[in-house]
C-alpha cells in the first residue's frame, strides 16, 4: 500500500546541509502497524512531514526518493492532488495536542472540518457524524461538549479529540507521531487501546512514530530504527526486541530503565548523536559503539537483510562477525 | 536536632481561583497538596510519582517556599521554613536546590554557563571570589562537561548536557537537600540514562538528600530507596521501593504499575491494558469520601461516604485505601 525508497530530505541551511532523512526505504501493507523508533533528532518525523509534503521549503528540500501510497507518489504530486489525500486517505495526529488544536474554534467545529472539506456533507450531517466519532473515542456527551474550546479539556481528552478527527473520514492510513508522549502513563495506555480498537473496527494501516519502546512493543507488527537520518535496522517487533541485530538497538534497549531490573547503574551509550550537517561515509553509529572497528566508519553501510524481513546496516552483523 | 533532614508535617498548600462568568463570579478553592506529611532522612532517596495535576510539583516549590504554604509546617535541620524570616530563610537556601525538567527554559540563555554558575556562589559568597572561575571549572568536570566549554551559552549545548548544566548550577552551593522535579521526562533515553547515572553518583559522592518527582516509575524505581504515590494532593501510599512494586496496597499504585508499557513483545496481539478509566477528577470539584473511588475498580459504597486516612498495614508501609486488606493479596 505504501512504499517508500530511498527517500532523502535535506535542510539547507547558512551552517551547511544538514541530511535529515538519508535514504530511508520501508514498505507497508493494508491494515498493518509500523513502528518507527528512534531518538530526538533521528529523522523519524521529518520523513513523516516529507510523505505528507509537510517540509518547510526552503530550507528543506527532498532530495531523491520515491514514496508510493496506492501507486501515486506522493514525494512528486501536485499540491491539489496532496490535498485531497491529507486529512481523507491518509490521516496525522501529532505529538502535542494542544499545539496542533486551533485555541479559537470549537472543539466541534474542528472534528467537522474534515466532512465538509473532504465530502462536501451539509452542516447537520457533519455535526451528527462529529458527535458520533468524539463518543467512539469515549468523549462523554459529546453533542454539548462540542460547543467548547481546546482549553477546557484535559490533555488525554484533547488528545481523543485529535483522534476522532483524523479518524473522521476513515483514512486508510494513520500517521501518529508521538501521539501519546505528553500524557500521563495511565491516559496512554487508555489512549493506546483506543486507537488499536479503532484501527481494527476501520482496518487502517499505522505508521506509530514514538521514542518510547515499551509503546512499539505493544502495538506494532514491524518496526524500523532510525538514527542520525537512517534506517539502522527493520523487521517484525519479535525479532527487534528479542534478536536485535544492531548495537544501537541493543544498546537503545539496555539504557532504558525497567520496572523489572534492579541493577545498581544503567547502562549508557557514550557521547552525542552526531552532527548531521559533517557528512560521514560508514556508519552514523561508529563513535558511538563498543563494538566498532576502524573499518565501520569508512564501509558505507547500507540496510541489508540477516534474514528475510530482518535487516540490519551493521557492517560486522552482516559479515558475521557478531 | 530531629534525625530527620526534611520533615514535612501536614502540609498544605491552595490556590484561590476564580470560576464562573462575569456576573455570576465565584471563588473556588484548589487543593493542590492537601495535608501531606513526609520525612526524609540525611541522605535519602525518595521519589515522588503521580499523574500530573496530582500536586507533586507543587508540594516541592511550597518546601522550598517558592509557593507560600497555606498550612502545616516544613521543618528543614530542625527549622520550620514556613515561619523563618527572610533573613533567616535566605541563609539556608543554598543547602536546598532544585533542578528543574526542562532545561530549555530553567537556562538563562543570554549568559554564558559561566555566569549561570558563578550566580549562586557570588550571591551567597560561600567561596572566596577568586577561588570561583577554578570551582565553576571544577563543578563543569564533575558533571561530565569539558571544562573550556564554561565561556558557552546554553543554546550551544545539546538537552542533555544544558541539563548537567543545571545539575552543576544546583550542586555549586555544596547543598544538603535536592529537589529533582521531573529531571530526565525532556531527555531521550539514552540521555536519560547518563543523566540519572549522574544524579545517582553525586548523590552518594556528596551525600545529598535527593527527592525525585517523576512520572516515570521506572526512572523513580532505579533511583530511590523509598517511594511516595501522590493522588489529588494527598499521599495514598508510601513505602520501601521494593514494597511498593511488589506489593503494591493501594489501587492507584497498581494501577500506574500496570500501565507502564513493557518492552516486550506479548506473544499474542492482545490490546492495551488500560488499567483506569477516565480521567482525574476536578480539584474544584472534588469527588466526596476516597477521591479516587470514581476511577477505582474496587470502589464500594463505604469509599463514596468515608475518605481513607494514610495508615501503616505493614511495617513502614503505609497506604490510604478502606479496602488494603482485599485487595494486597489479589496479583497485580
Amino acid at each position: 500500500m505504501l512504499t517508500v525508497k530511498n527517500l532523502r530530505t535535506y535542510f539547507h541551511t547558512r551552517n551547511g546541509i544538514v541530511r535529515a532523512v538519508d535514504k530511508v526505504s520501508f514498505s507497508m501493507e493494508p491494515g498493518e502497524t509500523l513502528g518507527i523508533v528512534g531518538e530526538s533528532g533521528s529523522g523519524k518525523s521529518v520523513t513523516m512531514y516529507s510523505l505528507l509534503g509537510l517540509i518547510p521549503s526552503p530550507p528543506g528540500r527532498i532530495e531523491e526518493g520515491v514514496a508510493l501510497f496506492d501507486g501515486e507518489d506522493l514525494l512528486t504530486a501536485s499540491k491539489n492532488t496532496l490535498r485531497s489525500l491529507r486529512g481523507k486517505r491518509i490521516a496525522m495526529i501529532f505529538q502535542d495536542p494542544m499545539t496542533a488544536l486551533n485555541p479559537y474554534m470549537r472543539i466541534g467545529a474542528q472534528v467537522m472540518e474534515p466532512l465538509l472539506v473532504h465530502e462536501g456533507c451539509s452542516r447537520n450531517e457533519a455535526r451528527r457524524r462529529a458527535a458520533e466519532v468524539l463518543t467512539q473515542v469515549g468523549i462523554q456527551d459529546a453533542a454539548a461538549r462540542m460547543d467548547r474550546y481546546p482549553h477546557e479539556f484535559s490533555g488525554g481528552m484533547r488528545q481523543r479529540v485529535m483522534i476522532a478527527m483524523a479518524l473522521i473520514t476513515h483514512p486508510d492510513l494513520l500517521i501518529a507521531d508521538e501521539p501519546t508522549t505528553a500524557l500521563d502513563v495511565t491516559v496512554q495506555a487508555q489512549v493506546l487501546e483506543l486507537i488499536r480498537e479503532r484501527q481494527r473496527d476501520l482496518g487502517m494501516a499505522m505508521i506509530l512514530v514514538t521514542h518510547n519502546l515499551g509503546v512499539v512493543a505493544g502495538a506494532c507488527k514491524h518496526v524500523l530504527v532510525m538514527y542520525a537520518g537512517r534506517v539502522l535496522e527493520s523487521g517484525p517487533v519479535h525479532d527487534i526486541f528479542h534478536d536485535p541485530r544492531h548495537p544501537y538497538t541493543r544498546a537503545l534497549m539496555q539504557s532504558m530503565p525497567s520496572l523489572s531490573d534492579t541493577s545498581d547503574t544503567l547502562f549508557t551509550i557514550p557521547g552525542q548523536p552526531p552532527d548531521l550537517s559533517a557528512s560521514f561515509t560508514g556508519c552514523p553509529f561508529a563513535p558511538r559503539c563498543h563494538l566498532a572497528k576502524d573499518y565501520c566508519s569508512d564501509i558505507p553501510c547500507t540496510l541489508e537483510e540477516v534474514w528475510p524481513g530482518h535487516a540490519t546496516a551493521c557492517v560486522r552483523t552482516l559479515r558475521n562477525e557478531l | 536536632m530531629s534525625e530527620f533532614l526534611l520533615d514535612i508535617e501536614n502540609l498544605k498548600t491552595h490556590f484561590t481561583v476564580r470560576m464562573g462568568n462575569l456576573l455570576a463570579r465565584q471563588h473556588g478553592v484548589l487543593r493542590a497538596v492537601d495535608g501531606v506529611s513526609l520525612h526524609m532522612k540525611k541522605g535519602e532517596v525518595l521519589g515522588l510519582v503521580g499523574e500530573s495535576g496530582c500536586g507533586k510539583s507543587t508540594l516541592a516549590r511550597t518546601v522550598v517556599r517558592l509557593i507560600p504554604p497555606t498550612e502545616g509546617a516544613v521543618r528543614f535541620d530542625g527549622m520550620d521554613l514556613t515561619t523563618l524570616s527572610p533573613s533567616l530563610f535566605r541563609k539556608l537556601r543554598p543547602r536546598m536546590q532544585m533542578i528543574f525538567q526542562d532545561p530549555y527554559a530553567s537556562l538563562n540563555p543570554r549568559r554564558t554557563v559561566y555566569d549561570t554558575l558563578a550566580e549562586p556562589m557570588l550571591a551567597h559568597a560561600i567561596h572566596p571570589r577568586k577561588t570561583i572561575p577554578r570551582i565553576a571549572g571544577e563543578l563543569m568536570e564533575k558533571t561530565g562537561l569539558s571544562r573550556r566549554d564554561v565561556r558557552k551559552y546554553p543554546h550551544e549545548f545539546s538537552g542533555g548536557q544544558r541539563q548537567r548544566i543545571a545539575i552543576a548550577r544546583a550542586i555549586a552551593l555544596q547543598p544538603s537537600l535536592i529537589l529533582a522535579d521531573e529531571p530526565v521526562s525532556a531527555l531521550d533515553v539514552s540521555v536519560q540514562a547518563q543523566i540519572l547515572n549522574l544524579l545517582r553518583a553525586l548523590q552518594k559522592e556528596m551525600g545529598l538528600t535527593l527527592m525525585l518527582i517523576s512520572h516515570d516509575l521506572a526512572v523513580v524505581r532505579y533511583m530511590s530507596q523509598r517511594i511516595a504515590v501522590m493522588y489529588f494532593g494527598k499521599i495514598v501510599e508510601l513505602g520501601t521501593t521494593n514494597d511498593v512494586f511488589a506489593h503494591p496496597l493501594h489501587p492507584y499504585t497498581r494501577a500506574l504499575i500496570r500501565a507502564v508499557p513493557v518492552p516486550d513483545p506479548p506473544s499474542e496481539r492482545s490490546t492495551f491494558f488500560s488499567p483506569l478509566k477516565g480521567d482525574p477528577p476536578s480539584p474544584l470539584n472534588p469527588p466526596t469520601g476516597c477521591p479516587f473511588h470514581p476511577r477505582c475498580p474496587h470502589a464500594t459504597n463505604e469509599c463514596q461516604q468515608n475518605a481513607p486516612i494514610l495508615t501503616e498495614h505493614f511495617p513502614h508501609h503505609t497506604a490510604a485505601c478502606l479496602h488494603v486488606n482485599k485487595i494486597h493479596t489479589l496479583p497485580i
